[in-house]
């Protein structure tokens, strides 16, 4: 298995391309960011623990549970459980990258691994799918996420307060608007239309009956499982291991 | 306050060490689980449905609950995804959902 190395020209474009891709999809982090900062220090967190938690965890929804459920004494094992769970859709999400980034060598895989998001993680096999991801664009749309991410949740925990409620500007929406943005781009005609359908009455339904957040999980395996098995689905060819063959 | 500002209290940074091993477990468990297989037949056709399959159902439940407002916002978003760039296809989604509320309330 051979990496293709880029020129450092073509390394440094490609990392441009992966930071002008990502740049819309900071404005919403941001403010997500100097809410859970805020929120932390309300729960009795010091700046310098909630913006370590951005700096070592970088989940989202997973931070914003744990800071829901961060009391005196601190619950360790319980934080570590519910972050695990809420996080689970990573399992599946490196799962779908994993052709992509096993390109990059072992070693780099697991250090970019680190950074994967859902919005890293849509952008990067979106670029996949137009052509060629590397490692240098893959860095592009990570670096910039998390530097937002933490210095906002610095800024949130020591200014405290800066959002009180993101419904009232709209912000409740900015993320449901970029999922459905980055949905978009994996839209692949007639064969989409069975497993999102699927996808999205399965979420409704667990997150109706289940606790937590196993209706993200739920969902998005009754969408792939019906991906495999509607009618076609098994001479389907992959568009990535045609790239591949001319790699 | 500021004195308290970097406070690190040793049971704080074992509850956050066990997040991020949590967390970095399941990013690189799916790698790990099928990063040496080439994904072909039902297996490729499963993971070719899973991004798209990911993204719906973490919104899915919001929409729905949403109410008649966001739905109107998220078919805005939709479409003017098709055309727009992602920014302003965002801009779109939100600006016409705060409209909409704004006409409501």
């Amino acid at each position: 298995m051979t990496m293709r190395e880029l020129p450092p020209a073509g390394r440094r474009a490609d990392f441009f391309d992966g930071v002008i891709a990502v740049l819309p999809l900071l404005v919403a982090a941001a403010p997500f960011g100097l809410l859970v900062g805020a929120l932390g220090v309300q729960k009795g967190m010091s700046p310098a623990e909630i913006t370590l938690m951005s700096l070592t965890t970088f989940a989202g929804a997973s931070q914003f549970v744990a800071v829901e459920m961060w009391t005196q004494p601190v619950p360790v094992l319980g934080l570590a459980i519910a972050v695990f769970v809420v996080n689970l859709r990573h399992v599946l999400m490196s799962a779908a990258i994993a052709p992509q980034v096993r390109r990059f060598g072992l070693l780099r895989a697991l250090t970019g691994l680190f950074f994967l998001t859902d919005e890293s993680w849509a952008l990067a096999l979106r670029r996949a799918n137009a052509g060629h991801l590397s490692l240098a664009y893959y860095l592009g749309l990570c670096a910039p996420l998390y530097g937002t991410w933490s210095v906002s949740t610095a800024i949130g925990a020591v200014v405290g307060g800066v959002v009180d409620d993101p419904a009232r500007f709209g912000f409740d929406f900015v993320f449901v608007a970029i999922m459905l943005c980055l949905a978009g781009g994996f839209w692949q005609g007639k064969r989409s239309v069975l497993p999102w359908l699927v996808s999205g009455a399965a979420a409704i339904l667990a997150h109706e009956w289940l606790p937590g957040v196993w209706y993200v999980i739920i969902g998005a395996l009754a969408g792939s499982l019906v991906g495999a098995l509607q009618p076609g689905a098994a001479r389907q060819g992959r568009p990535l291991d045609a790239q591949e063959a001319l790699s | 306050m500021t004195a308290d500002l970097f406070t690190l209290h040793p049971t704080a940074l074992l509850a956050l060490s066990g997040m991020a091993a949590g967390t970095y477990l399941t990013r690189i468990s799916g790698f790990l689980l099928l990063g040496h297989l080439r994904p072909q037949g039902r297996l490729g056709a499963a993971l070719d449905a899973l991004p798209g399959a990911v993204l719906i159902a973490l919104v899915a439940p919001q929409v729905a609950a949403g109410g008649v407002l966001m739905w109107v916002a998220s078919a805005v978003t939709i479409v003017a995804a098709r055309r727009l760039p992602t920014l302003l296809a965002i801009v779109a989604g939100v600006a016409t959902l705060l409209l909409l509320r704004w006409v409501v309330a």
